[in-house]
């Protein structure tokens, strides 16, 4: 195919044959931008990166120092969040909790989508038994509750956080898979595909250039709204003391020593970790929501 | 003569079958899988080999892999679930004790959600763009953002420290003593319930605009019935998607109770499974894993059952 070269310059000429995907993708930009859910998710999203990668830079105090006579102080100008029992600054902590937050929302969709994505792009493209057998088995991962499978994944491959990605990893996969045969089964009706098919192209190009493209917009939404579920899920498993390791600063590992100085009035301890939670788990499903509407062009602005 | 009903749940009971052989074979593979040898646990890493290894054959550890499964299957469907590395109790005696507790929370925290979600989502829809839609909206929105341990602290915080009108910790039976038992219950409901009436909430939402905007309630309205009317049979048909993310999220609680007995140091199933990882206890993990997961099968059975029951355009076959 030699048309549509969209590199000619021909600016005049409003309605040129652009690509599918080129033409999708323009329309994204522009309800984007027009989407108020989507705007302000990534905005705080991108704020959240922001602090967890200039962490080391913003961070008033190593978090791990120990200043013991300076322990369990309230919120001060010196110590915006306070100090936990050890006299360590709060705030330094939970700016480097970040950082693990940000590993995880970032690693959990990649290794779930890495082993969804192909199984949904299989069961969608071929169909029949091959479809029934791999939604099934997809299906009954998926009727166990997120945290009692990342209980007993950790449980079994020891607590890293290399180990709880890949736990959390696994406990996703079937929603990508999901997803992702949803996109492909409408897809593979397409007329481009069939004229792929009718020129003789092979299975793994047609599923590869012809249908995974246009399941994209569906894994992307996918991919928000299971780094908001990864943070959740990460941080309840540090807090039930079945997380990423001590001596790093997670957010749910914090809140699980915070848990401990609520009788005594140390609300600090564990407000201010939580709120962070919070923050970061609302720009990602804001993200994801504002991202839905703006993928699926059916769905009403005011929705 | 079986019903159509009675038909398709016999169906679904059969397909429970392989599904929970498939995750007994996987949990127990798994906890095989881990480092650390039970007789070790049981003795200490400085008991005398000879003794090590009386105990291995004792618990059939020396046995083939399939040989294991079999007997604990074998065991399982009498009841009796293996007895613990830590402190040799029964499992399936500690499971039993702590069952009653974990599904009290469950159920507190499924009304809790429930009456939250729909007088939320039937207001949201009806006040559709008004400032009680955006208030529905936003606990849709940020429900599923609070992660329940924190929503639990907090209202510890709150209501327990702070203000001091509920306790902090512990269980009492609503069926010891009905009040203090819901006093206790009340806080672990809240927390656990808020995160599924945020999606019931959205859900029922969206549904029963979606229903709204359908013809025939036209017709329904044409025959002058009055709006209230059109929005209790509109409702009724919004929720039978519903049903089904009520189902799924029943599952959900479950899991939840667990992180939600830690906050409130609830004594249920849930810290029978945090403790039984702390201690290594693989064999009163693979117990309580798979209770959890029997419950889990069971409700996904009742919840496709309801389904069915509730959409009469399923005929017979799916």
């Amino acid at each position: 195919m030699t048309d549509a070269t969209d590199a000619d310059g021909t600016t005049a000429e409003p309605a040129r044959p652009q690509s599918p995907l080129a033409r999708r993708a323009r329309a994204f930009g522009r309800r984007f931008r027009r989407n108020r859910l989507a705007v302000g998710g990534l905005l705080v999203t991108a704020g959240f990166v922001l602090l967890a990668v200039l962490a080391p830079v913003l961070a008033p105090y190593d978090p791990a120092v120990v200043n013991v006579p300076a322990r369990l102080q309230g919120p001060s100008l010196a110590h915006p969040f306070g100090t936990d029992r050890y006299g360590r600054d709060l705030f330094s902590r939970v700016l480097y909790g970040a950082r693990i937050a940000l590993q995880v929302a970032v690693a959990t969709p990649l290794v779930a989508g890495a082993v969804g994505v192909p199984i949904g792009l299989v069961a969608g493209y071929v169909g029949g038994r091959v479809d029934d057998v791999l939604m099934r088995l997809m299906d009954s991962i998926f009727a166990f509750p997120a945290i009692l499978l990342g209980l007993t994944l950790v449980a079994v491959f020891g607590q890293s956080l290399t180990n709880i990605v890949v736990a959390l990893g696994i406990v996703y996969i079937p929603q990508f898979a999901r997803v992702t045969r949803g996109s492909a089964v409408s897809v593979v009706e397409e007329e481009h595909v069939r004229v792929a098919r009718s020129l003789g192209a092979s299975h793994a190009r047609i599923v590869l250039v012809h249908v995974l493209p246009f399941c994209l917009s569906a894994i992307l939404v996918q991919a928000t709204v299971t780094a908001a579920l990864a943070i959740v899920l990460e941080s309840s498993l540090s807090f039930l003391g079945v997380g990423v390791p001590s001596p790093t600063p997670s957010w749910g590992s914090i809140l699980r020593v915070g848990k401990g100085y609520v009788d005594s009035g140390e609300w600090w301890y564990s407000v201010f970790p939580g709120m962070a939670i919070v923050v970061a788990v609302l720009g990602f499903n804001l993200l994801g929501d504002g991202l839905r509407d703006v993928l699926d062009p059916r769905t009403d602005p005011n929705r | 003569m079986v019903s159509r009903l009675q038909a398709f749940l016999i169906r679904r009971l059969l397909w429970a079958l392989p599904v929970l052989a498939l995750v007994s074979i996987a949990i127990f593979g798994l906890i095989r899988l881990v480092p650390g040898d039970p007789a070790i646990v049981m003795l200490g890493a400085d008991a005398p080999p000879a003794q090590l290894a009386a105990v291995r054959a004792e618990l059939g550890l020396d046995d083939p892999l399939p040989v294991q499964y079999v007997d604990y299957v074998a065991d399982a469907v009498r009841g009796d679930l293996g007895h613990s590395y830590v402190d040799d109790r029964a499992v399936s005696g500690a499971i039993a004790a702590r069952l009653p507790t974990t599904l009290f929370l469950t159920a507190a925290g499924f009304l809790v959600s429930l009456s939250i979600a729909i007088p939320a989502g039937l207001l949201s829809a009806t006040n559709r763009g008004e400032w009680l839609d955006g208030v529905g909206l936003g606990f849709g929105l940020l429900g599923v953002s609070i992660p329940n341990f924190w929503l639990g602290v907090v209202l510890l915080l709150l209501f327990g420290v702070h203000l001091d009108w509920l306790p902090v910790a512990g269980y009492v039976s609503p069926l010891d003593d009905p009040v203090a038992g819901v006093r206790y219950l009340l806080l672990p409901g809240i927390t656990l319930g808020t995160a599924m009436a945020a999606v019931v909430t959205r859900m029922l939402r969206s549904e029963l605009l979606e229903e709204l905007r359908r013809e025939y309630l036209d017709a329904v309205r044409m025959k002058g019935v009055g709006e209230l009317q059109v929005l209790t049979h509109a409702t009724k048909n919004a929720f039978i998607p519903v049903v089904t993310v009520i189902g799924m999220q029943f599952g959900y609680l479950l899991g939840g109770s667990i992180v939600v007995e830690t906050v409130f140091s609830i004594p249920g199933m849930g810290r029978l499974l945090i403790d039984a990882i702390q201690s290594r206890d693989y064999i009163m993990l693979q117990g309580v894993v798979l209770v959890y997961t029997t419950f889990f099968v069971a409700v996904n059975i009742a919840v496709d059952g309801a389904y069915f029951y509730l959409n009469p355009k399923l005929g017979g076959e799916r």
